[in-house]
């Protein structure tokens, strides 16, 4: 006689039930099997007839397993379930394989399902793609600017360190400084200092203009750059000048055409340096952004900056300050640290002790890149959110439409044994297998898109370096970004299709609950869409009017028909009074070219990327501050008709004339800001403004303009003339009545007959110059409208398409309407009234949203406030139309039925 | 005679009939509608277990394991309360539709 319990185990496959039913219903059929087989054998038959008749009791085993499983108290609960399969050690190896092989599963019918519907598939990935892609772009600039700012090193605990005056604005260090500070810090493992000029490199073919960093000697060990040859600087190249220099990978290649040129020498500004060193090309500078070509011990500065006792002087404030915290140390004990410190230096060496120190995060710096592009790069990432959660609501809706087409094969595996866990499994799947190709999809576009970026940078005199690089950081947040989406446009649909009213759905007929509670999903949706669509549009909006105004702004001078270009004389090994005759010959013959309507010179161009000028304390003369803090004024130096040249306008007296000469008492300009901030309804002119240890008369007041940035408050502004103050690095300005490009050549060679050697660097219109000054507005405005088109665009398909679903589900009542004499205007205005609803609602909720976040956009705006209600209210009519179009089309469809069709329509 | 249609709607009130007297195992009530009906109505125990199965699930039977002196330990099948009255209802119900049905198929004869 045949086991029975074993003869129905081999055959009977039981899921999903609690183990102990499950011995019962194998036992008692077992049980009732050996009772026909006795009965059969008690007849005569022998053991084998036996056993056949016994097996025809039971033909279908699947059919008994599926009815018992039907069973709501033998099921296990779902908890139950998963309880099982974890708790149970013995089975799990074989469940997981089981899992495993369920999956591939999964895939390859989630893969065949996406080939048999290749225009459902098309547009989720694409419109996957999009989001993600826009993600993954806006990332990894962030990873570049923001998250790993110095390429090439390594940034953990890298922090930017900072000395700010009692006014809390923020000043360079000296030298001294430095040395004391350098070591008098538990907190810090390492502090550096550097700072950057352009040098002249000579070459075989003429000098060549570079960009040095002047670095302390312990710079590549704080930022952990290893040379890939040679070495970097030695303490004794910390203490006292000696000319050696480590050379950037690419001028190594392209000097030399190899990495080995350690031993050989290169003569910057006309002194020789010995090459000790070869930096890595992944290593660019201790600047975001800035890509160097030499780097210099500081203790030799002289040989490559104006000016002396940079070395020596403690009030000689102009080195920019990094440090690498010990671990575990937080920047705000660092900075209450080092603050003590510098207190008691100041007050050992008896300077102002009202200086603190700041200690901030790289990506907070408030110099590099990252101050320019980071409140850029916040908006934006806060942005392509907003796109992908539309693009994610978008593929869930047709998820839930195609769910809907589906129901009967759900309907059909759930009866079958299938366990709603198992489907919603395999819809997840599904919603994997969209967004990873979709997510390959955005990365392949990553390579391209990340590099965009350098596409909004103005041309600058700087050696500008973005990289864009696909680490691993990047690749990652793309993963996590894609299966987030999946999970966020895959689980609402999925745990809809696992709630399957069996019956109804079997019969193919709609069930009126789940059909309402599916329409409210749905509605919800395209609520959401809508109202995250105005809240991009409405961003975008200001900011292409700020681009706007940027455009119309006027800056206080006039940018058309200017041309700048630069020379340093100090590079070029000028002595101060040879420099002056030089460059007051080089206006001469400019000024005599045809076409030139006036030239200046000046040390500094108003409203560039960088913004130079830095704030000096003063006194006015008769001024006395109401809380004790100091009167400070921004500087630049400017040579005579400076501004007739930018056609700045004169308020009062008289401006730097070529009559100037040096041995005239000096004398100061100042705009019309600094007279309404220190000397309010005085006659400025004969006033007299101390700066440093002497007093100066002020003889002219010119017009406000813009200096540093195009959104920024009237600044006090003090202008010196260069007749008194010789600088070797300056940028003439010059005016003409005809295109400003046209000169470019007959300056050059001017500089070249006066000079052959000294090169001309910086050659740009002042309209192009002043263009970085909007690189925010332009970089946000840009992307931003590229943005809320597309948060447009995918909103309104995501509404057309739940209108023109419900439409279709509607169409029998339309009929039966038609039919019992509703007129197609009415059917039409039904539908309609649907789309407007949902529009109505999504809009009311996005303007409450952007009401609520617009003013987050502030330091991006300009001649625009935050609530501006006429962006506000030209965006909802964008939507609205939209909106109004999308629903069009379908009511219009349901207006055209034929009501005989309609009715007959299953 | 025995059309599959016919058995199919009439098995759940065949197995609580049988039922009514006393408690009885699986392989029984299989070889008791087949004794009963004179070999005219047979089920195979791969059908008759889902129906008692349903039968219990919707509490009108209960199975409990029970081992009779000298024999095997078998689930023996038996009504509840809820059974009982159910099976009142039923047999009601299928008289006096069988009775309306003889009587509409005589009248043809008549």
């Amino acid at each position: 006689m045949p086991d029975w319990t074993t003869f129905v185990r081999e055959r009977l496959q039981l899921r999903n039930i609690r183990p102990e039913y499950e011995q019962d219903v194998v036992a008692d059929l077992a049980s009732q099997l050996e009772d026909a087989y006795r009965d059969a054998i008690d007849q005569g038959l022998s053991d084998a007839e036996a056993v056949a008749a016994v097996s025809a009791h039971i033909t279908d085993w699947s059919v008994i397993a599926h009815q018992v499983a039907q069973s709501h108290r033998l099921a296990a609960p779902v908890l139950d379930r998963l309880d099982t399969r974890v708790s149970d050690a013995a089975l799990r190896g074989r469940r997981l394989t089981g899992t495993v092989a369920g999956l591939l599963h999964d895939f390859r019918f989630a893969a065949r399902l996406a080939r048999k519907s290749p225009g459902f598939t098309a547009v989720a990935v694409v419109t996957l793609a999009l989001g993600v892609g826009a993600n993954a772009t806006i990332f990894s600039w962030i990873n570049s600017i923001l998250l790993n700012p110095l390429a090439g090193t390594d940034a953990r605990r890298l922090v930017d360190v900072g000395m700010l005056d009692k006014s809390g604005s923020f000043i360079s260090m000296s030298y001294p400084d430095y040395l004391d500070l350098r070591d008098a810090s538990p907190a810090l493992l390492g502090l550096l200092v550097h700072d950057t000029t352009p040098a002249s490199l000579a070459g075989p073919s003429g000098a060549e203009r570079i960009w040095i960093e002047l670095v302390s000697d312990n710079f590549f060990d704080v930022l952990g750059v290893t040379p890939i040859a040679g070495r970097g600087f030695q303490p004794l190249e910390g203490r006292a000048p000696v000319p050696v220099v480590v050379i950037s990978e690419r001028l190594a290649q392209r000097r030399f055409g190899n990495t080995q040129s350690i031993g050989q020498t290169i003569d910057i500004n006309g002194s020789p340096f010995t090459i000790v060193g070869v930096a890595p090309a992944t290593f660019s500078s201790g600047y975001t952004g800035l890509a160097m070509d030499v780097w210099l011990p500081i203790q030799m500065s002289n040989k490559v900056m104006p000016g002396t006792n940079r070395i020596s002087l403690r009030n000689n404030h102009w080195l920019d300050t990094m440090g690498r915290l010990v671990p575990g140390v937080t920047s705000d004990r660092a900075a209450t640290e080092l603050t003590a410190i510098a207190h008691r230096i100041a007050t050992d060496e008896g300077t102002d002790t009202d200086t603190r120190i700041s200690v901030t995060p790289m990506w907070r710096s408030t110099r590099g890149a990252q101050a320019v592009l980071g409140p850029v790069l916040m908006v934006l990432m806060a942005m392509v959110g907003i796109v992908l959660l539309i693009a994610c609501a978008n593929v869930a809706n047709l998820l839930l439409s195609r769910a809907s087409a589906r129901r009967r094969e759900f309907a059909l595996r759930l009866s079958l044994g299938c366990s709603p866990s198992r489907l919603v499994r395999q819809l997840l799947v599904e919603a994997l297998l969209l967004v990873s190709v979709a997510g390959v999809a955005a990365m392949i576009a990553q390579v391209w898109t990340g590099g965009l970026l350098i596409w909004f940078v103005p041309p600058t005199d700087f050696p500008i370096a973005l990289p864009s690089r696909l680490d691993t950081r990047v690749l990652m947040f793309t993963a996590v970004t894609a299966f987030a989406s999946a999970l966020i446009f895959g689980l609402a649909p999925a745990l809809q299709a696992a709630r399957t009213d069996l019956v109804e759905d079997l019969k193919g007929d709609s069930n009126q609950l789940s059909g309402s509670r599916r329409s409210w999903f749905r509605n919800t949706l395209v609520v959401s869409q809508v109202s995250l669509a105005l809240l991009l549009l409405a961003a975008a909006g200001l900011l292409l009017r700020s681009l706007e105004n940027a455009r119309l702004f006027n800056p206080g001078f006039k940018a058309e028909h200017v041309l700048l270009s630069s020379v340093d004389l100090f590079s070029a090994g000028y002595e101060p009074t040879r420099g002056a005759q030089a460059l007051t010959r080089m206006l001469d013959e400019i000024r005599a070219l045809p076409n030139v309507a006036s030239a200046s010179l000046a040390r500094r161009v108003p409203l560039g990327i960088s913004t130079g000028s830095s704030s000096t304390t003063i006194e006015p003369e008769g001024y006395t501050s109401p809380e004790g803090a100091p009167a400070a004024t921004y500087l630049n130096w400017v040579g005579a008709d400076y501004f007739r040249t930018m056609e700045i306008p004169i308020v009062a007296g008289h401006e730097f004339t070529a009559a100037d000469r040096p041995n005239h008492p000096e004398i100061l300009i100042v705009n019309q800001t600094f007279i309404d901030r220190y000397w309010p309804g005085q006659d400025p002119i004969g006033k007299r403004i101390r700066i440093g240890k002497d007093w100066f008369p002020v003889v002219g007041v010119v017009g406000n303009s813009k200096y540093r940035r195009l959104n920024e408050p009237p600044l006090a502004f003090v202008y010196l003339s260069t007749t008194w103050n010789y600088r070797p690095d300056v940028t003439f300005h010059i005016r003409t009545s005809s295109d400003p490009k046209l000169l470019v050549e007959p300056v050059r060679t001017i500089v070249r007959r006066i000079d052959p050697q000294l090169p001309v660097f910086g050659i740009r219109t002042l309209e192009e110059h002043v263009r970085a000054a909007s690189l925010q507005q332009r970089l946000a405005a840009s992307l931003l409208a590229l943005f809320g088109a597309l948060a447009l665009l995918l909103a309104s398909i995501g509404l057309y398409a739940t209108i023109a679903y419900s439409v279709s589900r509607r169409t029998k009542e339309f009929g039966a309407r038609l039919a019992l004499g509703a007129t197609r205007r009415d059917i039409m205005q039904l539908v309609f009234r649907q789309g407007a609803r949902l529009t109505a609602i999504g809009v009311a909720i996005g303007l409450v949203l952007a009401l609520g976040l617009a003013p987050l956009l502030s330091a991006l705006l300009v001649g625009v406030r935050p609530i501006d209600v006429r962006t506000f209210a030209t965006v909802t009519l964008v939507l609205l139309s939209i909106a109004t179009l999308a629903s069009y089309l379908p009511a219009r469809r349901a207006a055209g039925l034929d009501p005989l069709q309609a009715l007959r329509e299953e | 005679m025995a059309n599959h249609d016919l058995k199919k709607g009439s098995t759940e009130l065949l197995v609580l009939a049988l039922l009514e007297a006393r408690a009885r195992h699986g392989y029984e009530i299989g070889k008791l509608i087949e004794a009963r009906s004179d070999g005219r109505l047979t089920f195979r125990i791969g059908s008759l277990y889902p129906v008692l199965c349903r039968l219990e699930d919707r509490g009108l039977i209960t199975g409990r394991w029970t081992e009779k002196t000298g024999e095997r330990r078998r689930r023996f099948y038996r009504l509840t309360a809820e059974g009982r009255s159910v099976l009142e209802r039923q047999r009601t119900a299928w008289q006096e539709f069988s009775d309306a049905v003889n009587q509409i198929l005589r009248n043809r004869h008549a």
